[in-house]
């Protein structure tokens, strides 16, 4: 009986340990046991591989009548063909951690008819004229610029478009009143199995007459049950901008900032200091939010200044602004799956500064599952500041004021926004092209209640 | 006041880390691509001309420095 009861006994555990037995690998020898016992682990160290390149093109038309180069008059016609390319390399190592590298350039090409009009362009035998037709000997001021014209000191001498005049100045509307920007980045992150999440990346942009470089640093922990984290990031941005004033405004033997005597403009600085703190939480099986704070100061020129002020009693000056600038933006942003089909997206954000600017945020998206693959993506926003104590219309600031501008964006106003969307991630890939995955298409309207209004589409395409 | 609302949404917030806590196989809405809490990317553009069309900025997942914007 005890035989019997031994040789059930190791049938029993020679059972159990079959069953609970893993499969030995020929390399199992290797690992120490912390690896062996987490079958979850990743033992091999990968080397870098591609893992995503995303394309991000769009383009931005805009219309108004209160350019701030002419003083709060004058139009606002710009346009804007952006394009970003990214590459999204990813490794792997023996402890488990992912890390990201992210190489992202970007390249913007923009016309701005207001731009054009920092310098008064053209003088026939030294009396402003208001048309094109007829005149002979035009002397011209400031005298051609050679080659590119920047947006800034951008407006080119040489007329190829009707002459305007705004406020009795006369100005050109020429071929050459754009510019390109271009803005390269490089960022790293990581993430541990922990939850652990550090990042760290620079940034330029370059742009005729402004020169950014920029910092980050970011850090975060997941929560053990991941339904929650929360991070904190650090940015700064060291840029400056060469300093140029609209022709009849600008000193005595000051450079108009052209090729020719662009390295002669004064360089004044403008830095930029931000912290976010972002929380996320999970609520439930549907439904999660997000909270960000993200304080900002700045210091340096903060005014624009080829942007024309004019006084009650007629005269004119450059925008002038505080150094320094205080901003705190508080966002709340929740995504809710409802049924199987719909995702509905509110975001609320509340700012304010020590400029006294007081705005409040608020929009609502909408995804609607056409199919697994397919969503369509209405969207609605809606924006109002009660504007800066230092803006006031054209001819309306008085003489006596330290700081003035009459540059709309800081007014008191509102905006809508609306549109759609359209999100394709088919599964053999957009168009049966297996490492396109994805295809987003979107169009937004924008109406600001100063009579300005605008259009943006974007396509963002991401391979794998 | 409506500070006072704002801020009383804020502590809401952040008192509800207790909610249902969901295991990872319940997370199959959440892990759905349009369920991101950060802005898409194709929103990055509007997010840009936003910033400069209007006063305020940050706390949008979008630009916060670099470039001037200016026009």
């Amino acid at each position: 009986m005890f035989r019997i009861s031994i040789s059930g006994l190791v049938f029993l555990i020679g059972m159990m340990s079959g069953i609970a037995q893993r499969t030995v690998r020929p390399d199992d020898n290797f690992k120490t046991k912390k690896e062996y016992l987490n079958p979850n682990e990743d033992y091999t160290a990968r080397t870098l591989k591609l893992d995503e390149i995303n394309f991000v093109s769009g383009y931005y038309s805009q219309n108004g009548n209160h350019s701030a180069v002419t003083g709060g008059i004058g139009t606002e016609k710009l346009t804007d063909l952006s394009n970003t390319f990214e590459l999204k390399l990813l490794k792997n190592t023996k402890r488990g951690s992912t890390h990201h590298f992210i190489f992202g350039m970007g390249f913007d090409t923009y016309t701005s008819a207001s731009s054009d009009r920092i310098d008064t362009a053209i003088t026939y035998n030294g009396t402003n004229q208001g048309s094109t037709g007829g005149q002979s000997n035009p002397v011209i001021y400031p005298p051609p610029r050679d080659g590119h014209h920047g947006h800034s000191g951008a407006s080119t001498a040489v007329a190829s478009g009707p002459t305007i005049i705004v406020n009795g100045i006369t100005t050109v509307t020429s071929a050459s009143y754009r510019d390109q920007r271009y803005y390269p980045s490089l960022n790293w992150s990581m993430e541990t199995p922990k939850g652990l999440t550090m990042g760290a990346g620079v940034s330029y942009s370059g742009e005729y007459d402004y020169f950014s470089k920029g910092l980050s640093f970011n850090i975060g922990k997941s929560s053990k049950n991941k339904n929650s984290d929360i991070s904190l990031s650090v940015s700064a941005f060291f840029d400056h901008w060469l300093v140029i004033y609209p022709a009849e405004l600008r000193p005595v033997n000051y450079p108009y900032g052209s090729e020719r005597d662009k390295e002669l403009l004064t360089k004044s600085p403008r830095n930029t200091y931000n912290t976010g703190l972002v929380f996320n939480q999970v609520i439930n099986k549907r439904l999660q939010v997000g909270l960000m704070i993200e304080p900002s100061y700045q210091e340096g020129l903060l005014g624009t200044t080829y942007q024309r002020v004019y006084f009650e009693n007629g005269t004119a000056k450059p925008e002038q602004m505080p150094d320094r600038r205080l901003k705190l933006p508080i966002g709340l942003r929740a995504s809710w799956f409802i049924g199987d089909q719909i995702v509905v997206r509110p975001y609320y954000r509340y700012y304010q500064d020590d400029w006294g600017l007081h705005a409040h945020t608020a929009s609502l998206e909408a995804s609607i599952k056409a199919s697994p693959f397919v969503s369509l993506i209405p969207f609605a926003r809606y924006y109002t500041q009660n504007g800066v104590p230092y803006f006031a219309p054209y001819k309306m600031h008085s003489t006596e004021e330290a700081f003035y501008t009459s540059d709309y964006d800081l007014s008191k106003l509102s905006s809508k926004s609306f549109g759609l969307g359209l999100r394709m991630v088919p599964k053999n890939g957009v168009m049966d092209i297996p490492a396109f995955k994805s295809l987003e298409l979107r169009f937004a309207h924008y109406i600001r209640s100063t009579d300005l209004k605008s259009n943006i589409i974007t396509a963002a395409l991401t391979f794998k | 006041m409506r500070i006072k609302i704002f801020f009383l949404l804020l502590i809401s917030v952040l008192s509800i880390s207790s909610c249902v806590s969901v295991r990872p196989f319940q997370k199959q809405y959440l892990n759905d691509a349009d369920m991101i809490l950060s802005a898409r990317k194709a929103e990055k553009f509007e997010q840009n001309f936003q910033l400069y069309r209007e006063g305020a900025s940050g706390a949008n997942g979008g630009k916060s420095g670099g470039g001037c914007g200016c026009n």
